[in-house]
């Protein structure tokens, strides 16, 4: 039997249930909103966000690995270019583009020229300091994560507060093995 | 089915189609799961190294690092057959069938996408915990009958 190829993200996302984009972007807005009120602290928030990405990454791998068929990724390298051609367009329905390897392969940066997150959205003067897309990072972090690969993921650029396009800083960390459950001497 | 960590999540007595190996699932203490455990990890560490193909090859009993070696994706006694499906994400799902049912790599991954539906899209679900999911033991059950 012939393995199946990895389809590609437009064909996943041509399949998927989609809502609105309008709702999904208020929505997000709303949620962040609350946040705002609710942590008062710009710093809090970024850091609610993030952690709201991680637990959505965490489960959204296994969606993301039955309906694309992608198997194991041979490195990094190429685990970033899936991400960023497959993930982001079956998932947000945008592509972003891989850039900016650093000598040995350990970082890169996902540049999304296009970010449905943020469409209606203006930073107040007194929110400069929010990461609004934080959640973004939050799970290519922990979908990265349950495939073994500790990352790190930060905003490098972002539209919202002037630059030309949003830019992720994924770094890997280490890639952590499968686990022993059992000690040697049970 | 078990999870990344290696505990198990979830299993069935797949009635219609096993036929000899009912009490394996019946008699499951914690004995069992370290020996399934050794004998998946052992298979696949030695399929590893097998491979002809590949050049660098860690030590035997080593844990692998993902998108290193290759994994089998059955094993047949005269009395049953095991089937074996990892996810890149560390999900192994396992069939214990008749000895001569086919190939059941697609079934597996029918299964896995259940898990998906019903399973990591639960938002009452917490990721790694035993799964406790009536709609899934049914679609599940569901659809192993119709393997038979």
């Amino acid at each position: 039997m012939a393995p199946v190829a990895p389809r590609s993200g437009d064909a996943v996302f041509a399949n998927v249930e989609r809502v609105n984009a309008e709702l999904f972007t208020l929505t997000y807005g709303a949620i962040v909103r609350q946040l705002l009120t609710d942590l008062e602290e710009v710093d809090e928030v970024n850091k609610q966000l993030d952690q709201m990405g991680y637990n959505i990454g965490i489960r959204l791998i296994d969606e993301f690995l039955a309906k694309s068929g992608v198997s194991r990724c041979v490195d990094f390298k190429e685990t970033a270019e899936v991400i960023a051609k497959v993930g982001f367009k079956m998932f947000l329905g945008v592509t972003a583009s891989v850039t900016n390897w650093d000598a040995d392969g350990t970082s890169c940066s996902l540049v999304l020229e296009d970010n449905p997150l943020v469409d209606f959205v203006e930073l107040p003067d007194t929110c400069q300091g929010l990461y609004y897309c934080n959640i973004l990072s939050g799970v290519v972090r922990g979908a990265l994560e349950m495939v073994s690969m500790k990352t790190e993921v930060t905003w490098v650029r972002d539209m919202l507060r002037g630059d030309d396009a949003y830019e992720l800083r994924v770094k890997l960390l280490k890639q952590v093995p499968e686990e022993y459950p059992y000690k040697d001497d049970e | 089915m078990v999870d990344r960590k290696n505990a198990i999540l979830w299993r069935i007595r797949d009635q219609p189609i096993t036929i000899s190996t009912d009490w394996i699932w019946e008699q499951w203490s914690y004995d069992d799961h370290k020996l399934m455990f050794g004998l998946l990890f052992s298979l696949k560490s030695f399929t590893a190294k097998m491979d002809p193909t590949n050049v660098e090859k860690g030590n035997l009993g080593v844990p692998q690092l993902p998108g290193q070696g290759c994994s089998f994706h059955s094993f047949q006694t005269n009395t049953y057959k095991l089937s074996f499906m990892e996810s890149p994400s560390g999900i192994k799902i396992i069939l214990v069938t008749h000895p001569k049912t086919g190939d059941l790599r697609e079934s597996l991954k029918h299964i896995y996408n259940l898990y998906v539906e019903y399973v990591t899209k639960n938002p009452l679900y917490t990721p790694g915990t035993p799964i406790r999911c009536e709609l899934f033991n049914t679609s599940v059950d569901q659809y192993v009958r119709t393997l038979a």
